[in-house]
């Protein structure tokens, strides 16, 4: 019974029942997948009702299932830019939207199977033109135009599953400093960490920045010539500096939103702002 | 990369309309000065390296640990 490693085990969920598997049969993700870094062991399974979809189940917690498809099954001549390796199948997680927008994969983070290896992992396609919301199933309205809002779901660790609106989804053309590669994100705020926001990256929604209004910690904060607050709000990035609650504020560099929903990471030419401005003190035993 | 050498006073441009001007070199202490259009920013590189540092320690901030930072920073600074 205490060598159990390559046989046999069972998975109880709450969405397929209870299910078999061998040792053999476990994708290892060695990166987990984007806002779910933690989960490392899957299992790939098929249900005739719902073929040519198939489950991708954490072992670590059967309650997370994806729906996944070959995104060959979309669009045949699908690329994820370079060849495949042998015995590498390319897999598009699914997201059932809302009844009006119908269903949508994300055909811009594939996940690559290697039968062979038993690894699998999620790849961002940044150079592509594929859409982290490519629409399956289009519905149409009565005059026969096709919505133009569309929703983008987030897998976050943190905030839980994020909706967002495709309205709401801020463009950094440039990225932030050191995160170049990340264009868009979304602004959130959870009750328990007002008054900060947070900027939370779309492409890897593992990634989220605490901001917080440069004017509550120096109401002189002085954006003069870099800043239009008629149409602009700005921002400092929040670091915790130790594990006793110190907080820094980045003065030196705001993050600029403007009303076209547009953003970026500017750096302030006055030697009087320091990147690592002291918010508090850490807090007292 | 491409070395240049320079005495004090004399000009390197840079395309069309970037300037750098030696102004003095005193000691290994050199003095240069940057005429660039505004959408140019030009820092110290030092001053990016921090702000990517910075960037990069806020971008996985947990959340609890954050709101237990935050405790009494803003609102209730009545509580002891």
């Amino acid at each position: 019974m205490s060598q159990t490693k390559s046989e046999g085990a069972m998975l109880r969920t709450p969405d397929f029942g209870d299910i078999s598997f061998s040792g053999n049969h476990v994708f290892t993700f060695s990166e987990g997948l984007h806002g779910f870094e933690h989960l490392r062991k899957f299992i790939l399974i098929a249900e005739e009702a719902t073929e040519p979809f198939k489950w991708l189940i954490s072992i670590e917690n059967p309650a997370i299932g994806f729906a996944l498809i070959n995104p060959g099954h979309i669009d045949q001549n699908y690329t994820i830019g370079e060849p495949l390796g042998e015995n590498v199948v390319p897999m598009v997680i699914v997201a059932l939207v809302n009844d009006a927008l119908g269903t949508t994969t994300n055909m811009k983070a594939p996940i690559l199977f290697d039968c062979s290896a038993m690894t699998g992992q999620q790849i961002l396609l940044s150079g592509s033109n594929y859409s982290h919301t490519h629409q399956l199933a289009r519905q149409q309205d009565g005059a026969g135009v096709v919505q133009t809002t569309s929703i983008r779901r987030l897998y976050t660790s943190q905030f839980g599953v994020l909706d967002v609106a495709s309205d709401n989804i801020l463009t950094f053309s440039e990225g932030l400093l050191g995160f170049e590669k990340l264009r868009e994100f979304v602004l959130i705020s959870i009750d328990e960490t007002e008054p900060m926001k947070w900027l939370v990256s779309i492409e890897e929604p593992s990634i989220g920045f605490p901001l917080l209004s440069p004017w509550i910690i120096d109401a002189d904060y002085d954006l003069r010539n870099s800043y239009d607050p008629s149409t602009q709000a700005a921002f400092v990035v929040v670091t915790l500096v130790n594990p006793q609650g110190k907080m820094s504020a980045n003065m030196k560099a705001p993050v600029l939103i403007s009303g076209d929903h547009t953003g970026k990471q500017i750096i302030l030419n006055s030697d009087k702002y320091s990147p690592t401005y002291e918010i508090n003190r850490s807090k007292s035993a | 990369m491409l070395v240049l050498s320079r005495k004090s006073g004399e000009v390197i441009n840079i395309g069309n309309n970037i300037r750098i001007t030696i102004i003095s070199s005193d000691r290994g202490i050199v003095r240069v000065g940057i005429d660039a259009p505004k959408d140019i920013p030009v820092h110290r590189k030092e001053v990016y390296d921090k702000i990517i540092e910075m960037n990069k320690s806020a971008a996985k901030t947990n959340a609890a640990d954050l709101r237990n930072a935050i405790g009494n920073t803003f609102a209730q600074k009545t509580e002891e």
